[in-house]
């Protein structure tokens, strides 16, 4: 990058007469200096993982995908980088955020039941189709927190301690957490054992 | 539980395992990162144009800084239309009135005229416009750690009366009876700012907050990892907040009944002792003064999962929440380029104040002035009255502030 690019743009003197061709190549240089090769290269490595967590988190494919595009738009915008050990927990954790904030906007503008209000009832969760579908159901009808935790810990596999950090809760609320989404879900798909 | 049920919960997410990003995701990652060069593209235009529009801007600069005798930087205060938004759906951009001035005093504020006084000034006298006279601020020319607390006149930044030199002073925080509270060495010191005298020392305490009555002192207990409030009269300790999972608070606030405390919220990867990696896990929580137990216990659910990308609470007099937002990393500090309003009833955001390189930031007693530090090379306090948007340089504050409160 040569300087700062809407200060050349007002700089006459410096503008050759193709000018649109010249702010295109500022704009290039922003770009270039952005790091694309490096964020690339993280987005290869992680990319893929933070998808799926975002579609087990939110069970929407497309909704994932803008997860995940979110979270490199913040990493490619942080000043400095987290160490390649702490980059897969910081994207994680981004990630986490990023849902929270979409379930808190839908609460906001009254497109989703805040948490623990007008949960499905048993009755809905077993007219779902299959035990897959009730499985889902269920899970979906879990606070926000609840079902985070459940994914955090039955899909990425974390303790509760990994749990904890990503969602910056105590460990101690990780276990509550984990122990009330249990016992609901385990209520909640009785019927259909 | 028994582990069948484990087992089946962890089966149900092998679909989630095995799906796949779509083709050419990565492409339209790049196109987003592209999106904000997009008004630079709009702005292809003619070089008359481009030269007539550079006129209008500088002559439209100059006007205001000769409308406001050169030491004020007008701030625009945009209105946003749709909260959520992640681009801020600016709209629209209005210049704030300044303040009329008055020589009405503030309950709470301390004084220029106490017994004690190393410096005297021989300034003529400020027109005050209803802002208490002093400023408690932290001094850290260098950087290094060994600051100073001092007392600023608040309308020129004049350093008014050293009350510490050369110790390790962090955080200050003034009570309404003019109690500074300060952290010094991971203690929380009370000093009485008249005779100077060490009043009391509240040992692993840190960023400390007196609440609006001066009856409580919030504090971050950082043996422990607890946000705490003290009774200042009984010596009794509740828990706010229990251990935050790696995280640590920065700033802490009251809002102006007591009823919230907000908490600046620092990531794990980004502690005030480390002063390294990305700020953007930063954010602002709202927690009840009294929980029913030592777990976070938010206010609303509008505010249940806090300010992302927010740091430095106050709560203003008009009842909204002030956070700096628009993060970077500045050397050892996290800075922000905006100052966001919310609004506490609703959870949405009121609107936006574009400033620079602004950290801590400090409510007076009343709620009707704000400070905010600024840091970067030129460190110096700046000053907006806690409605409006317009900041005030304050021209003698000395160089290295890193906190100030009043």
């Amino acid at each position: 990058m040569t300087g700062d690019p809407v200060t050349e743009m007002f700089d006459v003197s410096r503008q050759p007469s193709g000018e649109v061709a010249r702010l295109d190549a500022v704009i290039a240089d922003v770009g270039d200096e952005t790091g694309l090769d490096r964020l690339r290269e993280v987005y290869e490595r992680h990319a893929r993982d933070l998808f799926r967590l975002g579609f087990a988190l939110t069970g929407d494919r497309d909704l994932a995908e803008d997860l995940v595009h979110d979270a490199f738009v913040r990493l490619h915008r942080a000043p400095t980088e987290p160490s390649a050990e702490a980059m897969r927990a910081y994207l994680r954790r981004i990630v986490v955020n990023l849902v929270r904030d979409h379930h808190r906007r839908q609460v906001v503008a009254g497109r989703s039941r805040p948490e623990g209000e007008d949960a499905p009832s048993a009755e809905a969760v077993a007219d779902a189709a299959d035990r897959s579908a009730a499985v889902d159901a269920a899970i979906a009808a879990l606070s926000h927190r609840q079902r985070i935790c459940i994914v955090l810990h039955y899909f990425e596999g974390l303790t509760d301690a990994e749990i904890a950090d990503a969602i910056g809760i105590s460990v101690g609320s990780v276990k509550t957490h984990l122990h009330r989404a249990r016992a609901t879900l385990a209520r909640r798909l009785e019927g259909l054992r | 539980m028994t582990s069948d049920f484990d087992d089946e919960l962890r089966a149900h997410f092998d679909v989630a395992r095995d799906a796949d990003l779509p083709a050419g995701s990565f492409d339209r990652l790049v196109d987003r990162l592209d999106a904000p060069l997009a008004p630079l593209r709009a702005r292809r235009m003619p070089k008359l144009l481009a030269l007539a529009a550079a006129i209008v801007l500088i002559a439209g600069v100059a006007a205001v800084a000769a409308a406001q005798g050169g030491g004020d930087h007008p701030q625009s205060v945009h209105s946003v239309d749709d909260p959520t938004s992640t681009t801020g759906a600016t709209t629209t951009s209005t210049t704030r009135p300044h303040h009329t001035t008055t020589t009405e005093r503030v309950p709470g504020s301390t004084t220029t005229t106490t017994p004690g006084t190393t410096t005297s000034t021989t300034e003529p006298t400020v027109e005050r416009d209803g802002r208490p006279d002093t400023i408690a601020a932290v001094v850290d020319p260098d950087g290094d750690g060994a600051g100073s607390l001092v007392v600023l006149d608040s309308s020129t930044g004049k350093v008014l009366r050293t009350l510490v030199a050369d110790q390790v002073v962090d955080d200050v925080d003034v009570a309404p009876d003019g109690t500074i509270y300060y952290e010094s060495d991971r203690s929380v010191v009370a000093l009485d700012p008249d005779s100077g005298e060490q009043l009391a020392t509240y040992p692993h305490m840190r960023s400390p907050e007196v609440s609006p009555h001066g009856s409580q002192l919030a504090s971050f207990d950082h043996v422990l990892g607890t946000v705490s409030r003290l009774e200042l009269a009984s010596r009794q300790r509740k828990n706010i907040l229990g251990d935050m999972g790696g995280n640590v608070p920065g700033q802490l606030a009251w809002s102006r009944d007591g009823g919230i405390l907000a908490i600046e919220d620092v990531g794990p990867f980004e502690s005030p002792d480390q002063g390294d990696g990305p700020p953007s896990l930063r954010r602002v929580i709202l927690t009840d003064p009294n929980p029913y137990d030592d777990q976070i216990d938010m206010i609303d659910e509008s505010f249940a999962h806090g300010i992302d990308d927010a740091a430095s609470p106050v709560f203003p007099a008009d009842g909204s929440l002030l956070v700096v937002s628009d993060l970077s990393q500045d050397g050892r500090h996290v800075v922000g380029d905006r100052m966001d309003a919310w609004d506490l009833a609703s959870g949405q955001k009121l609107g936006e104040v574009s400033v620079s390189d602004v950290s801590g930031l400090d409510a007076s007693a009343d709620g009707q002035w704000v400070i905010a530090t600024r840091e970067g090379k030129r460190p110096h306090v700046v000053m907006t009255p806690a409605a409006a948007g317009d900041l005030q340089d304050l021209s003698r504050a000395p160089e290295g502030i890193i906190a100030a409160a009043w």
